[in-house]
């Protein structure tokens, strides 16, 4: 069953009189109890629709269906949206305040649920960070004191504090090394067992993605090109990007020049295409390939 | 082959810090090979490559000696050493963003380095030889990047310059410490094949300092495993992909083949 639905999101920003179309008709959704990944590389707009999802930003037009129930203004139902989605950062050094210990940073998301006295929330707090795997001692301590790994579980605990159903995590591993990365990992894999979690994992990692997702969307500036179930994409992938995203993974790209992205009609993918011909001035319909793969490309 | 890069018994502790950063090091870089060097943040790779250019701290306790062709980097004087950093030993950092200055052109921060290392008198030889070492890196409107400050470029634009830049001496040592973890997977398979590219072009030997084994397997010819300090195997990357000896090598492994 689908637990979250974006329906043709779009949100632009103006940056110096021009227009940049972070998100240009999204459709996306979340199964329930599983994982689906949204790839891109940076400044595709996977943190703005994570953002426009968790209402940080008003979306220009579109809707954003929570478990049936339109979420599109935030104003009215920031509460559901809090209940039910949580998010973890990308930079673990970024998202906790420096100057608080664990305590209080947790103490103060737990504040915003209910109001609880200290000794009782101590003991709420004690409670999640042993799932994430930590002692006792580690309320005291202060972001400087604990490294990457550490503050990305951390990160994890809050994000589970409020009991969420789904949780965004905004490239949780891509600042931690390859040990560190596994921990979390399987973390995660646990707890979503545990709590019966959805989630949206974002990533520019296919590799990464391949082991963990259940359904795999692939983004390139503000546009999806294909999605469908992991072992669609990764035994057949159709669109020239996700080839390339695929070859990139394995460091096959010998293209040494770099193109860049201009605006232009139709295909946003043309300018660095290999097939690109005349059609591709026109946008491009979805194709459904095989059940639940689609992609939209002229050639496939 | 010559041995380029002799380190011997080289131990550092940084003043505050407890425990040694590095400890009892050893080991010898021939020319023309690719030795990568692998570990977890805080293995001290980094330490490795700041004692190799002899940038560390001034009240750092170092022990041993770092032998670059017939000098002990250790012993030279501040003069001596101006020829080798960035002359002889070229350098391509982590971040892209913090390795250039964020109020200076490009230009500006690339003509100086020109200048002061290479002599170069006339802006236009400069002009004509960042011209010739941008194509080599597939960057091709000179003149904009020239004129752009680091915020202006893309992470993957700036690390071609920083690549541009750390060869425009014809270095004879090129470290490499992580010059991808801080970009794309895109930009980083560009990045890795222009490297190799230019690796055999050049016949460049590298030092190649990274997290991320895949890189080591598709780069390097010789692997040091590094671990709080210490160099826990010392081996050849097939040797290490597939009889791996240590504990801790083991376990690195698993978990790499783990999420790829």
């Amino acid at each position: 069953m689908e637990i979250l639905r974006t329906d043709k999101l779009v949100k632009h920003f103006k940056v110096k009189k021009r227009i940049v179309k972070a998100l240009d008709g999204i459709d996306i959704f979340v199964k329930e109890k599983q994982t689906t990944a949204l790839v891109g590389e940076s400044g595709c707009g996977k943190t703005t629709l994570a953002k426009t999802i968790l209402g940080f930003y008003n979306a220009d037009s579109g809707k954003i269906f929570l478990r049936g129930k339109d979420i599109t203004n935030v104003v009215k139902n920031r509460k559901f949206i809090q209940d039910n989605i949580q998010i973890v950062f990308q930079d673990p050094f970024l998202s906790f305040d420096p100057r608080y210990t664990t305590f209080s940073t947790l103490y103060e998301t737990l504040k915003i649920i209910r109001r609880v006295p200290k000794e009782k929330g101590r003991g709420i707090i004690i409670d999640i960070l042993n799932k994430v795997g930590f002692k006792e001692d580690v309320l005291s301590r202060f972001p400087h004191q604990l490294s990457g790994g550490q503050l990305q579980r951390i990160s994890i605990g809050r994000a589970l504090l409020r009991n969420p159903k789904i949780v965004i995590l905004d490239e949780p591993t891509s600042n931690l090394d390859v040990s560190t990365t596994v921990r979390i990992i399987e973390l995660l894999d646990r707890l979503q067992e545990d709590h019966s979690l959805s989630y949206l994992f974002i990533s520019h990692n296919l590799k990464l993605i391949k082991n963990i997702s259940h359904y795999i969307f692939v983004m390139y500036y503000g546009k999806i090109v294909e999605y469908g179930p992991k072992e669609c994409i990764w035994k057949n992938p159709l669109h020239p990007y996700t080839k390339l995203l695929i070859e990139a993974s394995e460091y096959k790209i010998k293209d040494v020049s770099l193109k860049e992205k201009e605006d232009t009609e139709g295909c946003l993918f043309k300018n660095r295409c290999l097939l690109r011909s005349k059609k591709c001035d026109i946008e491009p319909e979805r194709k459904e390939v095989e059940r639940g793969h689609f992609v939209y490309c002229h050639f496939v | 082959m010559e041995p380029l890069l002799t380190i011997n018994n080289l131990s550092i502790k940084y003043k505050e810090k407890k425990g040694f950063a590095l400890k009892n090091i050893c080991f010898t870089l021939y020319e023309g090979e690719i030795l990568g060097i692998v570990g977890e943040s805080g293995s001290g790779k980094t330490t490795l490559a700041y004692s190799v250019l002899n940038i560390l701290p001034k009240e750092t306790h170092i022990e041993g000696e770092i032998i670059f062709g017939k000098n002990n980097l250790f012993t030279l004087g501040e003069r001596d050493l101006d020829n080798i950093r960035g002359k002889e030993i070229g350098v391509v950092f982590q971040e892209p963003k913090a390795a250039f200055n964020p109020v200076l052109s490009i230009g500006y921060q690339f003509i100086e380095f020109l200048k002061s290392k290479l002599r170069i008198k006339k802006r236009s030889d400069c002009f004509k030889k960042i011209e010739k070492l941008f194509s080599k890196v597939g960057l091709n409107d000179t003149e904009r990047i020239l004129k752009s400050y680091p915020h202006q470029l893309s992470g993957g634009q700036l690390q071609r310059t920083m690549i541009a830049m750390a060869l425009s001496t014809n270095p004879r040592l090129l470290i490499a410490d992580e010059p991808t973890s801080s970009l794309d997977v895109t930009i980083e398979s560009q990045i890795i094949n222009l490297l190799m590219r230019l690796q055999k072009e050049l016949d460049l030997t590298v030092l190649f300092i990274t997290h991320n084994l895949a890189l080591i397997e598709i780069l390097c010819n010789q692997v040091l495993v590094l671990y709080e300090g210490e160099i826990r195997e010392q081996t050849t990357k097939d040797l290490l992909f597939h009889s791996p000896k240590d504990i801790y090598t083991k376990k690195l492994i698993d978990s790499f083949r783990k999420i790829t």
